[in-house]
């Protein structure tokens, strides 16, 4: 049965709102790290896709990178969602496919078809890089089932975004995205470009996430800002160290709503270039949109 | 621009484990005046470290002072585990801290060890009950495992015996709000429960709860030092629901439960 919710809209009940204040107009928004989809490990609205896309438009997103959630766990279904997604909100929605440790050889022929330069499937260009998330997938980052993904993302310049974590919290499964790992991956694979999701950095983990970066000879490990890692000084602490040509803008909505993310951004301590390098440029770049 | 501020989440004195959340006097006059250039008189209400770590009556006599040399100020006491043994005592302590400012009484049972179920901790509820004193219950204190297994039938059985009790539920370092339907079902059946935002992360949490239960729910909290001083604030600030939901979530909420203290 499919459960169909409309969209609320707000802004018709609520007549005395003044929408965002103009809160982030001066700067143009890509999000490198959204999601979509239902999820039933986590309370989220039910059906907040649309509603989602229309708040991003308002906040002056220009483009979204998603992962769709059923992708982490069926490869064939998240995949054909991915698509109905970016169809449904053409040159707004692009996607990543995901890559399983744990279901190697179908990760890698989804990857081959998307990123073969014969695909002229419409939505193939929308299929901008690869996600993958140890946490979910029980698998660490310096797990030998990674090792292809490493070869075919580095040989084909496709960015990839991981999960990356704090690995001393109280859920163990996160010991498997310690940010960390990704030295050796870099050292070994220099051209390949990495986006630590959550900049690694929870509970104050960024401090060892910055030594990890600023010791690897590779210049390719990048840093979204995405989810619940709001500590005061560290967006300025990664712009002084690593550079802002590192740091990337991602929501992790729905576990957080975009605001917070523009707020922390517009808030901090650093340049306006600075900020369009967040917001905008350096996804543009690595992800040739 | 907002009507008023009442901050329900904030923390001074030394953070023992680190020199970033350590808050003098120095960046309590920072976030006063950052409170200052969006509202005309916020109030805040400040919940000492030393209380929390040390010892929350020599911590709590010591914010005595502080909050009492100034009048945007009012404090959170916290509960000290020494009246598990003299309960009575309870109700002369509370009396005489209500009458040091403080408004809020917060409740660490597993940091300072003693039970907070309505058997044993029966007549301290009694007390907090008769006079409508808001507790605040931390969901890190009732996670039974340390990883997002929290006690929520314990806050509903709270609640329902002690009807007059605002109880105000802080999320925390938890990730519990954003991610959990349980607290849904919470405000559904119990009246007097409330939810301190600054860990309602979610998308569209805010305005979701606001149209489902109205904004008398939600009650504002800074959670500074822990968040930036801006951050939960401007989250209700732009905030995709009316002008008289934003008041009463920054004050208004908070205001009638302080009116309603029976002390």
């Amino acid at each position: 049965m499919k459960i169909n919710i409309d969209i609320k809209d707000r802004s018709n009940k609520n007549n005395n709102y003044n929408l965002y204040d103009n809160l982030s107009k001066d700067f143009k928004i890509i999000d490198t790290h959204a999601h979509m989809g239902k999820y039933s490990g986590s309370f989220v609205n039910t059906s907040y896709d649309d509603l989602a896309i229309k708040t991003m438009k308002e906040l002056n997103f220009k483009k979204i990178i998603v992962t769709h959630n059923s992708f982490f766990f069926d490869l064939e279904i998240g995949i054909k969602e991915t698509i109905g997604i970016i169809k449904k909100n053409k040159d707004f929605v692009y996607g990543y496919v995901v890559y399983n440790p744990n279901h190697i050889e179908k990760s890698l022929k989804i990857i081959e078809e998307f990123f073969n330069k014969n695909n002229t499937s419409p939505a193939g260009k929308y299929i901008v890089g690869i996600k993958m998330h140890p946490e979910e997938h029980q698998c660490s980052i310096n797990d030998p089932r990674y090792e292809n993904l490493w070869k075919i993302a580095s040989e084909k310049n496709i960015p990839i975004l991981s999960h990356a974590w704090n690995p001393n919290v109280a859920n163990k499964n996160q010991k498997f995205a310690d940010a960390l790992f990704f030295e050796k991956v870099a050292n070994d694979y220099p051209k390949l470009k990495i986006i630590l999701g959550h900049a690694g950095a929870k509970d104050y983990y960024y401090h060892e996430v910055i030594k990890m970066i600023n010791r690897c000879v590779s210049g390719n490990i990048f840093v979204d800002l995405a989810g619940d890692i709001f500590y005061s000084g560290m967006i300025e602490l990664f712009v002084k160290e690593i550079g802002s040509e590192r740091v990337l803008f991602g929501t992790d909505i729905p576990w957080c709503d975009p605001l917070y993310q523009i707020i922390n951004v517009m808030n901090s301590n650093i340049s306006d270039k600075d900020r369009e390098n967040i917001f905008f440029n350096n996804a543009a770049r690595i992800f040739k949109l | 621009m907002v009507n008023n501020i009442i901050d329900c989440n904030f923390w001074f004195g030394t953070n023992y484990l680190s020199q970033e959340l350590s808050v003098d006097t120095e960046k309590l006059n920072a976030y006063s005046g950052y409170l200052n250039t969006n509202v005309k008189n916020p109030l805040i209400a400040v919940s000492s470290y030393f209380s929390l770590y040390s010892d929350p009556v020599d911590g709590d006599n010591m914010l005595a002072d502080l909050i009492n040399s100034r009048k945007s100020l009012i404090g959170s006491l916290i509960f000290p585990n020494y009246f598990i043994s003299r309960e009575n005592d309870f109700d002369k302590y509370l009396k005489k801290k209500y009458s040091e400012k403080f408004k809020f009484c917060r409740l660490y049972p597993k940091t300072h060890k003693y039970l907070i179920d309505c058997g044993a901790f029966k007549k301290i509820y009694f007390f907090l009950n008769k006079y409508c004193f808001p507790t605040i219950i931390n969901l890190d204190e009732i996670d039974v495992t340390g990883n997002k297994a929290i006690d929520w039938q314990l806050l509903s059985d709270i609640s329902r015996q002690h009807p007059d009790i605002p109880i105000i539920i802080d999320g925390g370092n938890s990730k519990e709000l954003m991610f959990n339907g349980y607290f849904y079902q919470l405000l559904e059946r119990s009246e007097n429960i409330y939810l301190e935002t600054h860990n309602l992360l979610a998308f569209d949490q805010i305005e979701d709860l606001t149209e489902k239960f109205g904004s008398k729910k939600l009650i504002f909290g800074s959670y500074f030092p822990f968040y930036p001083e801006y951050l939960s604030y401007e989250r209700i600030k732009y905030a995709r629901i009316s002008k008289d939901d934003k008041d009463n979530i920054l004050s208004g909420n908070m205001k009638t439960i302080l009116n309603n203290i029976r002390l």
